[in-house]
């Protein structure tokens, strides 16, 4: 029994790793806006969010929404909110708009053109919109000048 | 005491009535009352507006989202004039850059977009920078004021060339007023949020655009128009707005319509348009392009049958001196354009167009009609900009899209909002509730 463990875990780290190395990149692919590929998780005060961004015609793109939460052993498990896809055509550019839950929201989006594949995950935690207007009338927002 | 502060008044109120009849006597009756000198002094603010096509404000975090309310537009335009004031107060010198927009756009902005390029010595009469100091040296169709700590700086933008004329204002006041002006808007405003072509790298559009995008759930009303002038009355009364004294013209019944005149002014109506030509010559007064501009607006502002928003859309100088300045109509921040058809159809190039030599109107003609949403009948928004750009890089060779944008294209009277695209001087136009 445990040989056979060992041989069953042998085998799918063979395949991960095969998969991860023979995976390119996506040729193009890039988030422009709507999430930040830099930042792990953002902030913000909207509901909905248009993701957009570049890559080559042809390109799948998926995007996913989770919900975290702590499950009774303490791990953080998923819930699918949402799904996405868009096709990227003869521009070279895909814009896809994502409703987001007030709190935590996990997003993934996938990018496949053949065997190359691409991911960017964020997660973006929306804020209460009475918050923004508090804060509105005390702080400066982001984005300040340095001319 | 009591009586000679009643003499004081008294003899204000006698010095104020020998001026207005001094005025009245010696320059042209036409829109003159007690409250007339009181116009003036708000003239230049609130004309400022018929050049500005659209107020928008980028937060700095790549959003940008534009003033579609009148309070937030106005109180933008007014904020501009007293930056512009500031220039002039202060005697700044311009300095001129390249224009550089992924650096541009990363500070929080309020961004003033005219519908057409104005001639850097239009905007420099417009605006009362005068001297060669304070002077704006690039023909300008966008103008920004970037707040920063202690000041702010205002560029005049060719976005075509690149270029910026600048200044900075050094006015903390001035810079706060900016910050929270955009804050204001920001809190205010429900609209679509923009995309800048900039800051995304899409190469495919000019990279000065501002492209609007939205949620899946989106839905479009559908749009008419109607005559402004539903029975003669209506006619009658819009045409007496360009009679000194109303009650001396004449009226000729023509088979489509009106002519109303008398020796110096003609009013025809006919068809849907209304057409207003001045015979009186005025040459001793100044040909300066504020003068002009501000005879065109004035005539918009006291066209009570103008329905709705006008943008300054185009303007022609001939060789006697004389300006034409074409509008047209705006229905909810979005401009309506008459089709080639209509164009063809009436003659006519724009909604409206106003001819104007030595300060004054010497022609008028515009398309009696105005636009509105229906509420019984709306659909959903089916095609994006990245779907209208793919639909006319399948149907044509283009390589580079100039400029697109959200816009009314009046080609019949009920209609749905369309992405105008430009692309080498030509202009398509692509349903956005059609797949």
């Amino acid at each position: 029994m445990r040989k056979l463990i060992f041989t069953a875990i042998f085998f799918v780290t063979v395949f991960f790793v095969s998969s991860v190395c023979v995976n390119a990149e996506v040729q193009g692919f890039k988030i422009t806006s709507g999430i930040s590929a830099d930042k792990s998780s953002e902030i913000t005060f909207d509901s909905v969010k248009v993701i957009s961004g570049t890559a080559a015609k042809g390109t799948d793109i998926s995007i996913t929404v989770y919900e975290p939460y702590t499950a009774a052993d303490g791990s953080v498990q998923y819930t699918v909110l949402r799904n996405y896809a868009v096709t990227v055509g003869n521009t070279g550019i895909f814009s896809q708009s994502v409703s987001l839950k007030e709190g935590k929201n996990y997003v993934v989006v996938v990018a496949k053109n053949g065997d190359s594949s691409s991911e960017v995950r964020t997660t973006i935690n929306r804020k209460n919109k009475i918050l923004q207007t508090m804060l509105s009338q005390s702080i400066a927002l982001p984005g300040g000048s340095a001319w | 005491m009591k009586s000679f502060g009643k003499n004081i008044i008294i003899a204000l109120l006698m010095l104020f009535a020998i001026y207005q009849t001094g005025e009245l006597w010696f320059e042209s009756f036409s829109g003159h009352n007690f409250f007339s000198f009181l116009e003036k002094s708000e003239q230049k603010t609130s004309y400022i507006s018929y050049a500005v096509e659209d107020v928008f404000v980028n937060l700095g975090d790549g959003k940008i989202i534009k003033a579609s309310k009148n309070e937030n537009v106005n109180s933008a335009h007014f904020l501009l004039e007293s930056a512009v004031n500031e220039i002039s107060k202060q005697n700044l010198s311009s300095y001129t850059e390249n224009t550089v927009w992924s650096e541009v756009l990363k500070s929080r902005a309020l961004i003033f977009d005219c519908g057409c390029t104005l001639k850097s010595k239009n905007i420099s009469s417009l605006l009362s920078l005068r001297t060669e100091n304070t002077a704006v040296s690039v023909d300008t169709d966008r103008v920004i004021m970037l707040p920063s700590e202690g000041g702010v700086k205002i560029m005049f933008v060719n976005k075509k060339e690149k270029s910026a004329c600048s200044y900075d204002v050094k006015e903390a006041s001035l810079s706060d007023r900016c910050l929270s002006e955009i804050r204001n808007i920001s809190a205010k405003e429900t609209g679509f949020t923009y995309l800048s072509t900039a800051l995304n790298s899409f190469t495919m559009f000019d990279e000065a655009l501002f492209i609007p995008i939205w949620n899946d759930e989106m839905r479009f009303k559908q749009v008419e128009g109607f005559s402004v002038h539903e029975d003669f009355s209506d006619v009658e009364s819009n045409a007496d707005i360009f009679f000194s004294n109303g009650n001396n013209k004449s009226i000729v019944g023509i088979s489509d319509g009106y002519i109303f005149s008398d020796e110096d002014v003609v009013v025809k109506c006919a068809s849907g348009i209304f057409e207003y030509s001045n015979y009186k010559a005025n040459s001793n007064e100044s040909n300066d392009f504020y003068d002009n501009f501000l005879a065109s607006a004035k005539i918009l502002r006291n066209d009570r049958y103008i329905r709705n928003d006008t943008y300054l859309y185009d303007i022609r100088e001939d060789a006697d001196g004389s300006y034409t300045f074409y509008f047209n109509y705006k229905l909810n921040g979005l401009p309506v354009v008459p089709s080639s058809e209509l164009c063809i159809k009436n003659d006519i190039k724009s909604f409206i167009e106003v001819k104007t030599l030595n300060g004054n109107v010497t022609k008028y003609k515009k398309y009696a009609y105005a636009y509105r949403e229906r509420e019984s009948n709306e659909k959903p928004a089916l095609t994006d900009y990245i779907s209208a750009a793919e639909k006319l890089y399948n149907d044509t060779s283009v390589e580079k899209i100039d400029d697109i944008r959200l816009s009314y294209n009046a080609h019949r009277d009920r209609f749905f909002p369309a992405w105008s695209i430009n692309t080498n001087n030509r202009t398509f136009f692509v349903s956005v509730t059609e797949k």
